[in-house]
């Protein structure tokens, strides 16, 4: 093992992990060499399987695809949720110092370390910054980025940046959250409010479904959706897109600043790398219609 | 030797203030050991047969049951390989303060936040320590626990103590962070030429190229096993008989007369699942 350089993953001032991350993406090498020697000996099929990613939104973890992992892997593909740090199944690892780098490096890494190749990498809600980000880092290991209703920043912009142009209702919003946590108790993270719950019932078509979803939600560490992100990687610009919008919980005749993920599409529609699939579904359509999100899925290969 | 993320030597705290802090406020979730709240349960891999939790061994990290899991997914079974904290897919995470507890609660929390009932639960090597760790936090939601060649701890023992490690051996653990510049850590270092000699140069360099330091307190850590519904657990011990580590023979002594557990014996190493996938595989199966 080579002498580590103490990174910054969790240094809220500067550059969080970056060093880490690029640390990671150099070890692409051996693992390029190790996965032609390691194929799974029982995964030769009729048709080649393909290997999805898929990386969830704010408060959720792995747990968000539980109904559309099994149905894509019945369908022969290799499946790969993740969770991110500090949510899910990873909530005991919970810190205010959780940044976009440290999920970016989440999914970076389980590329990396699990020798995945083509991949299709699908990113749900807050998760569209993920992916962004993930493709910067490692865009040699990846196929296509899908944003299922997921944001898609450009050069320099948090999520925040993202979601609202109008710098008013922008600045509102981050208020909000901030005081949000802070009154809670919790400083630094965006608390799963009533109100969060409440507009979570609102989608989720089955109640069982919605109050299963809801006991899993955790506080979001707040950094990851202020930190801005950097674009730049050629390569990455270059990837195939896909934009999975979800129509029914939206008025797309309305001021797109009414509703973040019509501007999102306004954004690239008109984008030829970009191809867009509507669905007439609300935000949270992998629970509401895992079938529907599959065939979407695999409509994109 | 590859360069991989590398553990942090300046203190990181993970988690432990601001999981208290969360935990103050009433949100039990965010607790390590605790439920995520009321749950119902889900069938979440329609037609699958068993549910298997696979948790890895020292240095290691999901990735070493990649051959394994084709194997169990193509009979039918439902597979979580699980990433210990500062470790594999895990290794930005790194940090000295990573305990045993730290690995127990990854676990625990794969198998509350998937709502996974009927668990097969399979520690490899170290993971003796944390699959046994598990049964203590959540004993009801486990079909089983299987040691594959792992660590079987009885009440107060650390790792060390369960691998029947001598003084000098964990000062040369202990010492391996210190000459890697990894206070805090011990590494895989010490054990190259044993890791080569277990399986193929390919697989050893797989194998190398993916080892990450891991923090020492994971080992310092005792672990207290006292809960009445874990211990009436069905448990089987895979004991491998190839190159015999003179702790899986002596707990496979140790645990074949007690009616609650079964041992298989596999003519492999301890690396048996890089080096025979498919036979590990069927042997968890043989199992269920």
């Amino acid at each position: 093992m080579s002498p580590a350089t103490p990174h910054d993953r969790f240094d809220t001032t500067g550059k969080p992990g970056r060093r880490a991350v690029l640390a990671g993406a150099a070890s692409a090498a051996a693992a390029v060499v190790a996965s032609h020697l390691h194929a799974p000996a029982v995964a030769a099929q009729a048709t080649e399987p393909a290997t999805f990613v898929l990386v969830p939104g704010q408060w959720t973890g792995a747990f968000v695809w539980h109904l559309v992992t099994p149905l894509l892997r019945a369908a022969g593909h290799n499946v790969y949720p993740v969770t991110c740090t500090g949510l899910g199944d990873r909530v005991h690892l919970a810190s205010p110092d959780i940044t976009l780098d440290t999920h970016i490096t989440d999914v970076v890494n389980t590329i990396l370390y699990e020798d995945l190749h083509d991949v299709v990498l699908v990113g749900h809600s807050y998760a569209g910054m993920i992916i962004t980000g993930v493709a910067e880092q490692v865009p040699e290991r990846l196929s296509q980025l899908v944003y299922l209703d997921a944001q898609t920043p450009t050069d320099g912009q948090n999520s925040y940046d993202a979601d609202f142009s109008d710098e008013e209702v922008r600045n509102a919003a981050i208020a909000a959250d901030i005081a949000g946590g802070m009154a809670a108790g919790m400083p630094g993270f965006r608390p799963v409010a009533p109100e969060i719950a409440d507009w979570v019932r609102g989608m989720v078509t089955d109640p069982d479904e919605a109050e299963w979803f809801i006991a899993k939600l955790v506080p979001h560490p707040l950094l990851s959706d202020q930190q801005p992100i950097k674009l730049g990687n050629p390569a990455a610009a270059a990837l195939p897109r896909a934009f999975i919008l979800c129509t029914a919980d939206k008025d797309m005749d309305a001021d797109p600043q009414l509703d973040p993920y019509v501007l999102h599409v306004e954004r690239v529609r008109s984008d030829p790398q970009w191809r867009i699939i509507e669905m007439d579904d609300n935000h949270v359509v992998n629970l509401n219609n895992p079938e529907g999100t599959v065939a979407a899925l695999l409509s994109l290969l | 030797m590859t360069a991989l993320p590398a553990p942090s030597s300046v203190a990181a705290p993970l988690s432990r203030r601001a999981a208290l802090q969360l935990g103050a406020s009433g949100l039990a979730a965010t607790a390590a050991l605790h439920a995520p709240g009321a749950t119902t349960a889900q069938d979440t891999a329609p037609g699958s047969q068993a549910t298997f939790v696979l948790v890895h061994g020292a240095w290691a990290g999901s990735w070493i049951w990649s051959k394994v899991i084709p194997y169990l997914r193509a009979a039918g079974h439902e597979v979580h390989a699980v990433t210990l904290t500062g470790l594999g897919d895990r290794a930005h995470l790194a940090s000295p303060e990573i305990t045993l507890d730290t690995h127990i609660a990854d676990v625990v929390n794969t198998i509350l936040y998937a709502d996974l009932h009927n668990v097969s639960l399979v520690g490899h090597s170290y993971s003796g320590m944390v699959v046994t760790g598990v049964a203590e936090a959540i004993p009801e939601r486990l079909a089983q626990v299987i040691y594959l060649d792992a660590d079987v701890p009885t009440n107060g023992q650390n790792g060390w103590q369960a691998e029947l490690y001598p003084d000098e051996g964990i000062l040369a653990d202990m010492m391996s962070g210190n000459a890697a510049g990894l206070p805090g850590f011990f590494t895989s270092d010490p054990y190259v030429e044993w890791i080569e000699s277990m399986t193929s140069p390919e697989d050893a360099a797989w194998l190398l190229s993916k080892v990450a330091p891991q923090s020492l307190a994971t080992y310092i850590q005792p672990l207290k096993v006292g809960n009445e519904a874990a211990a009436a657990l069905p448990r089987a011990f895979i004991c491998c008989t190839e190159d015999a580590l003179e702790s899986s023979t002596k707990t496979a002594e140790r645990v074949r007369s007690v009616p609650n557990w079964r041992v298989i014996e596999l003519a492999n190493n301890h690396l048996v699942n890089v080096n025979d996938p498919q036979g590990t595989a069927e042997a968890l199966m043989s199992l269920l």
